[in-house]
């Protein structure tokens, strides 16, 4: 008996701590890194906590916010139940509409929200059907929006009637990155490490562009003929579009000490490139030199952005920096600091009439990049708001 | 909790992701190739633990004989099943502590499967800080999570009726290795505890994977099969789960 019980005991303990290790809450529930959009004096992005969020950039307040709610299958013996999806697209605003994707365990859907009420004027796929949950931006060119989704295709809506245009055949296991449009083609980077071009009309495969043993981490940034796209094997590849050559590889030698997570910045051939080692890459955009370099030892998770010749970054510990487009950027660590959130960056942010707009850790912070500060911030917790 | 991660979970993690690469871009493969290395590497355990567990079946009749003796005495009955343990050499718990050793690594194991599903992109960020260097780990991931037909990130229930075939192959063969190793006792309490585990154990475990990423169902689904031949070698059968199988013939009456 006492044998028995003792067994019991060992037994219950062993099964709660595999419950508590791995128990599909820990550490496997999606929170949504959405970034923030600026247009006409509204910065717009969505929360942790699944809603769509419009703030007026002038007065603070909180124009308004949408809920992003989708019903999900209940547990054993329990009903459905409706919970917030997690955002992981950065709005994309425009013509009235607001438009964003979401994420939940059943699915994805995009939406189309008034831009000044927030209401939902359109959704796809509609009468409670899903596709697959999104995590890459959409991408509008014309009438069109374009997105991927982790069913592993493209998925190509008329913007006039929020209706499916075409869907590509499966090119991945998932899409997480975002295509990009240049002319009547569309570019998409997989993490089988394959670029493929598509039909923007029809959504027909047209070609592998180029393959690669390791996945891409990056959406594809095309800059004249060439693709610049990074990859989880630590090196950001320049690839020519119509020979479907490598025109080179960064670093040359070994790979960086992480991979490049967030899409790289081409300006005026020098590819800005933040990497989860924690440094920023200048390289030269034509020959893939190293022009410079800056170590924050924190990842960089957002891509940078420029404004008014000042490139701004923030590393994933929330510190923001601002290096003059001509500085060589070595040593140049202390006196670039802009700002210290000392909160997590992880999502794109957006910089706009001297202010950079970053969604941290749930809070919207607005820096002013010539006084070097932080100028205003705001709770995007639903509780505070309503306080 | 860093001490975790740098000696157990991270290597494991890296090897299950190499495994991976080298085994054609196949997880489920890799989950299955591991298992077999883990359940290879603690094989000197394991086999102390099954051996221990022989021991206790082999004086099963012995201490059946006690139990009915001493049905009224616990006290007495305790005494003497100890005095017996002794003489055999047995430990009764000896079966128990090479499980408890092994556990920490079927735990990493465990947390392996699923940090490397990286089912959400928050995962898949944060799966970054865990590798190493490796070439090959750098080139196989995000890990493709397709298996026979299964998505492995998917919960079972998710994954349709093979997620729910995995269930009952999970459940299943937990049911047959509680069985080889479940003594009947002449205690009708003891009776009544063993046959509630016997039924608990596997329907838990049946269930876990409908909620669980269907890559955990496959590797106790692997670890339980495993378990079973090992056992089944070790101990010399099929133990205990012949006497109560439903498929075995009645014993010839009248003697």
């Amino acid at each position: 008996m006492k044998q028995a019980r003792v067994f019991l005991l060992v037994l219950t303990i062993l099964i709660t701590s595999v419950l508590v290790s791995c128990a599909p809450g820990r550490g496997q529930a999606a929170g949504g890194w959405s970034g923030t959009a600026f247009h006409d004096g509204i910065i717009y992005s969505g929360t942790q906590d699944g809603r769509i969020v419009a703030v007026n950039a002038t007065t603070r307040d909180l124009v308004w916010s949408r809920p992003m709610i989708t019903e999900a299958a209940g547990g054993l013996g329990c009903g459905p139940a409706v919970v917030a999806a997690a955002i992981y697209t950065t709005p994309v605003a425009t013509d009235g509409l607001v438009y964003v994707g979401t994420y939940t365990a059943q699915g994805g859907r995009m939406y189309a929200l008034g831009m000044t009420d927030g209401e939902i004027i359109w959704e796809y796929p509609r009468g409670g059907a899903y596709m697959g949950a999104i995590v890459g931006d959409p991408v509008i060119s014309d009438d069109t929006l374009y997105v991927g989704s982790s069913d592993g295709k493209v998925h190509a809506l008329a913007l006039s009637t929020f209706t499916r245009r075409w869907e590509s055949e499966r090119l991945a296991d998932k899409l997480w990155t975002s295509p990009v449009v240049v002319g009547d083609t569309l570019y998409v980077t997989t993490f089988d490490g394959v670029i493929y071009a598509l039909s923007a009309e029809t959504g027909a495969t047209l070609d592998r562009v180029f393959e690669l043993e390791a996945g891409f981490a990056t959406s594809p940034v095309v800059h004249g003929r060439i693709i610049y796209a990074g990859s989880f094997d630590g090196h950001l590849y320049a690839i020519d579009i119509d020979s479907a050559e490598t025109v080179w590889r960064f670093p040359q030698g070994g790979a960086a000490g992480g991979w490049f997570w967030a899409d790289p910045l081409v300006h005026e051939g020098v590819v800005y490139a933040g990497s989860l080692d924690g440094r920023l890459y200048l390289i030269d955009a034509e020959t893939g030199d190293r022009v410079g370099d800056f170590d924050a030892g924190s990842p960089f998770v957002s891509s940078p952005v420029i404004m008014d010749d000042v490139l701004i970054v923030a590393d994933q510990s929330g510190d923001v920096y601002g290096f003059e487009l001509s500085s060589a950027l070595q040593d140049r660590a202390v006196e670039t600091v802009i700002a210290r959130l000392g909160a997590e960056v992880e999502s794109p942010f957006c910089a706009s009439e001297g202010f950079a707009y970053i969604r941290a850790d749930n809070t919207l912070y607005v820096v002013d990049i010539q006084a070097r500060r932080i100028d205003w911030q705001s709770s995007l917790n639903a509780r505070e708001e309503q306080g | 909790m860093e001490v975790w991660y740098l000696i157990i979970l991270n290597p494991i993690l890296n090897v299950l992701i190499a495994l991976t690469h080298f085994l054609g871009g196949q997880f489920g493969l890799a989950i299955i190739a591991l298992t077999i290395i883990v359940r290879l590497a603690s094989w000197p355990l394991n086999k102390r633990q099954l051996k221990s567990t022989k021991a206790m079946q082999d004086l099963q009749p012995k201490i059946q004989e006690l139990q009915k003796k001493y049905s009224k005495n616990q006290q007495k009955l305790q005494q003497e099943m100890m005095k017996l343990y002794k003489e055999a050499g047995v430990n009764p718990l000896g079966c128990l502590w090479p499980m408890l050793i092994q556990f920490p690594i079927w735990i990493a194991l465990y947390q392996s499967i699923m940090r490397a599903l990286a089912t959400t992109p928050e995962n898949l960020l944060a799966l970054h800080r865990h590798l190493y260097s490796w070439e090959v780990v750098r080139n196989a991931v995000p890990l493709g999570s397709e298996f026979l037909g299964l998505e492995l990130g998917l919960t079972g229930s998710q994954n349709g009726p093979l997620g729910i075939l995995l269930a009952i192959i999970v459940g299943g063969t937990m049911w047959v290795q509680q069985k080889m190793t479940q003594a009947p006792s002449a205690d009708p309490r003891q009776q009544s505890t063993a046959r509630m585990m016997t039924v608990m154990m596997p329907l838990m475990f049946g269930m876990l994977p409908l909620m669980f990423p269907s890559g955990l169902a496959l590797f106790w689904a692997v670890s339980n099969i495993i378990g079973i031949v090992t056992q089944y070698f070790v101990t010399g059968g099929w133990g205990y789960l012949k006497v109560s199988s439903p498929f075995q013939s009645p014993a010839p009456k009248g003697k």
